[in-house]
């Protein structure tokens, strides 16, 4: 009993300095019904497949690869509790604190944000790795039987436990969105059917990797660390999207997710260029690369362009002070117009790393020429520019009349207006009895039309790239004088040039401020 | 005032122990709108060190509005809120060290007991493994509930749950404690005990208390200055004498103690009597008692019942009757709602 008393007391010695939600989310779960219920369930169920399994295969346990179902069936089991229970529970868990008005009561202690979502991606990690600990056993006993892979079965349960914490964060940030019960039974269902399908894709996944992967070349692990990185990456955006959540209004909400969807997007350009460094190396669709990644930075765009303009003191107070590293800063501070600019030197970053490599013939065409997918590689970042111009556009008129206007708002804004002039389009093709298969300049409204005409080398098509691009201009024309003052509001803030005065002033040193910079400071100041 | 109503001070409330002379609380200008709704208009007192401040208002009046945006849970519209010197804009962190905040309901956590709740608190503010079992221990005696430790926290009554409430307030040792209607539900015992906490906490521990009720009775024991709110503008602050004179002088009373005399017979004479008197103002007669305002001192009082009983009054009770911070409010606020 000693010994006993000795570990456990070692144990609340480690508990001392973990994070404050985990042990609490661990204490709570571990006196909750539902998780000893789900812990018993996981049990019982395994034991029951365990014994059904054993009477099937009779006496071909001992001779055939009867490992493989056992392990199967343990896996399935694992998958639920750990890709569907502990994400709904990680979900369910920041929703509660915030309809009992718990949440507030932790906001104003100096756990931080990031401590907040960190400790619950943290304690879900636990209950995965408890869940873990209840089908061990299981396990066990399948690697006594004939045709158990250790290597493989490692493999399923570390991409499982990764798997568990990236779905878990994915339900943090739902969760940290929903303010309201409309949101929240919204929130529920998404997190639901989002981790159903999750699981049925992962487990297909898994099965499939266990039967085709082979583990003993270098381009496999690339591949791994790519998916891997992408996995967490993804976990750390929801991260920074559930932070964003809980942090103070006149705090930073912004950079750390603008920081990370870049990092997203270019390692992930880097890794699956880096692949052709590889002898063996399969070939690589630069368009559909363009494509995705062009996506990706812009919807990513869209969600911090729809962000109110204004920079508080608490965040200028921030401002590194070199002026060339604050207009290198200026992309990932707050503010809609500032998210216009990040969307736009992503997609110009993006379309230089992309101009390289069709520079360097990585492209591998699929039954069209390259020039045709440079093209539509082309067109498609300009269809980018279309939609993050015109979102900062809406997002400065609908502020005017709504204060609360969300990322939700614009997309939705977007896509109707898109629908809307989907429409006219198809009236239009309709009253002019348009029959032909080639590209009208109306069809420029429909970039899925737009994108199956240029990789199909349809009739006309060749002056879509060229419209994309005057709209883009257009777009940009529209935007050109706010993203000049958002620009210049981080140049020449008054906050950090009053305290770099009054830095100067505490350290008497005769230190005089830029002209305009002094005159600022001191209207600020007056 | 620019509102029509009878702002007699907003004015900050007279240091009673003002340490190196910031104040503990400010609010400069405070506006806090919702759309349209201007919830908070303008709001601006100020509380020092060791005081206990009321902040008195009807429902709707914006007192939680001012205290959330103190506790940094909101951002004003405009202005700024300041905890010992700290904006609640630019250093929330800083004024979360030194800010305990009690709402007027919180919720509780399932499957957890007293003793888990305040060490998950004091864990929550970061506090080292000593510290915090040191703290829970202060805090646990202070609101004697060392022996509900082990006690489901859903399972407490109203009264024990306020108390819960306040350990958890005072976890990290705060300078300034915000409390929204601590008193809210509880039966007289437990509401006197809250009183006398809340007394204890600011006499003896020198914690800057903001205070927000309904039961004007008893923020009236317990506070040394007041802010009266309606319609989230402040229409008085300051010390609780310095709310009623300045109330009776908007009113265009003399800034004196309020009397009241009762006589057996000869009321009528009492009254002409009392009008006789230079320091006497503002005389009505209730059947045989009358009420009036008297500036002098209490020497000067004195001698007017000597000179009633000289003038052979058969006077049966004599009085001075002090005003309540309620009578205060009832004066000065006119029941607006937003």
């Amino acid at each position: 009993m000693s010994a006993l008393n000795a570990a456990i007391g070692r144990l609340e010695t480690v508990g001392d300095y973990c994070n404050a939600i985990v042990v609490k989310e661990v204490r709570q779960a571990l006196k909750s019904r539902q998780f000893v219920g789900t812990f018993v369930l996981l049990l019982i169920v395994s034991w029951g497949g365990s014994v059904f399994l054993i009477s099937m295969e009779g006496d071909s346990l001992e001779y055939g690869s009867s490992a493989q179902w056992f392990f199967a069936l343990f896996f399935l089991i694992l998958c639920v509790a750990s890709l569907i229970l502990v994400p709904f529970a990680a979900f369910r868990s920041i929703v509660e604190e915030r309809a009992e008005n718990t949440l507030e009561l932790v906001q104003i202690t100096a756990l931080s944000p990031r401590q907040i979502i960190w400790g619950k991606s943290l304690s879900a990690l636990v209950q995965t790795l408890v869940y873990f600990a209840a089908i061990t056993p299981f396990i066990a006993f399948t690697s006594l039987l004939p045709g158990f892979d250790f290597v493989h079965t490692a493999f399923s349960l570390g991409a499982l436990l990764i798997a568990s914490f990236v779905f878990s964060s994915v339900a943090l940030a739902i969760g940290a969105q929903t303010k309201n019960k409309i949101s929240q039974s919204f929130g529920s269902l998404g997190v639901i059917v989002l981790a159903i399908i999750g699981t049925i894709i992962f487990a297909q996944l898994s099965f499939a990797m266990s039967i085709f992967m082979t583990l003993d070349n270098a381009e496999t692990w690339w591949i791994i660390g790519f998916v891997v990185f992408l996995a967490l990456s993804t976990s750390y955006l929801c991260q920074q999207i559930g932070i964003a959540q809980l942090t103070f209004e006149s705090d930073n909400r912004s950079s750390g997710i603008r920081l990370t969807v870049t990092a997203q997007w270019f390692v992930s350009w880097l890794a699956v260029l880096g692949t052709t460094l590889f002898p063996t190396h399969g070939d690589i669709s630069l368009l559909a690369l363009v494509v995705l990644s062009a996506t990706y930075i812009t919807l990513a765009g869209l969600f911090v362009t729809s962000e109110g303009e204004g920079l508080s003191r608490r965040v200028s107070r921030g401002f590194p002070r070199s002026r060339f590293l604050r207009a290198l800063w200026v992309p990932f501070l707050p503010g809609g117009t500032r998210g216009l600019i990040f969307g736009l030197s992503s997609l110009a970053l993006m379309t230089v790393l992309a101009a390289i490599a069709f520079g360097l013939g990585l492209e591998k065409s699929y039954g069209h020429s390259e020039f045709d997918d440079a093209h539509a590689a082309g067109t498609m970042i300009a269809y980018g520019v279309i939609y993050l111009g015109a979102g900062a556009f809406l997002t400065r008129m609908f502020r005017r009349v709504m204060s609360n206007f969300s990322p939700g708002h614009l997309i939705a804004a977007l896509v109707l207006i898109n629908l809307l002039l989907i429409v006219l389009e198809f009236l239009w093709h309709f009253i002019s009895r348009f029959q032909g298969e080639g590209f009208q300049p109306i069809d420029i409204v429909n970039p899925f039309v737009t994108y199956d005409a240029i990789v199909g080398h349809k009739a006309g098509s060749d002056l879509a790239g060229v419209e994309a691009a005057v709209l883009a201009i257009l777009a940009l024309a529209f935007n050109v004088r706010a993203m000049s003052r958002a620009t210049r509001e981080v140049l020449n803030n008054p906050v950090r040039a009053q305290i770099e005065l009054e830095a100067a002033r505490r350290n008497q040193a005769l230190v005089v401020p830029p002209a305009g910079a002094a005159l600022e400071a001191e209207a600020a100041a007056s | 005032m620019s509102n029509g109503q009878s702002q007699v001070s907003t004015q900050p409330a007279a240091p009673a122990s003002n340490g190196n002379g910031t104040p503990a609380i400010e609010f400069r200008h405070l506006h806090r709108y919702f759309g349209r709704l201007k919830a908070v208009n303008d709001v601006s007192f100020r509380a020092y060190r060791g005081q206990v401040m009321g902040f008195i208002g009807p429902n709707g009046a914006g007192k939680t509005t001012s205290m959330r945006i103190l506790a940094t849970l909101d951002v004003p519209t405009s202005g700024d809120a300041f905890v010992n010197g700290y904006s609640v804009i630019d250093d929330p962190d800083k004024v979360r060290k030194i800010v305990g905040f009690m709402p007027d309901s919180f919720g509780k956590y399932s499957n957890m007991n007293v003793l888990e709740y305040i060490d998950y608190f004091a864990r929550a503010y970061n506090l080292a493994p000593r510290a915090r079992r040191d703290a829970v221990e202060r805090v646990l005696v202070f609101t004697e509930l060392k022996k509900l430790v082990e006690k489901p926290i859903t399972a407490l009554s109203k009264g024990m749950s306020q108390r819960l409430g306040l350990a958890r307030t005072l976890i990290n040792d705060p300078a300034v404690l915000i409390l929204d209607e601590p008193a809210a539900g509880l039966d007289p015992r437990a509401r006197i005990e809250l009183r006398e906490l809340v007394r204890l906490l600011a006499r003896e521990l020198k914690k800057t208390v903001l205070i927000s009720s309904h039961i004007l009775t008893e923020l009236g024991e317990v506070c040394d200055s007041a802010a009266i709110i309606e319609a989230g503008r402040i229409l008085a602050s300051g010390t609780i004498d310095e709310i009623q004179q300045a109330q009776r002088a908007t009113q265009g009373r003399a800034t004196g103690a309020a009397v009241s005399v009762r006589v057996l017979r000869d009321v009528d004479r009492l009254e002409r009597l009392l009008l006789e008197q230079p320091q006497v103002s503002g005389v009505s007669v209730v059947a045989q008692t009358a009420a009036f305002e008297f500036s002098g001192d209490d020497a000067a009082l004195c001698g007017l019942l000597r000179h009633l009983i000289r003038e052979e009054l058969d006077v049966i009770e004599f009085r001075g009757r002090s005003e309540t911070l309620e009578d205060a409010f009832l004066a000065i606020t006119k029941g607006v709602t937003q």
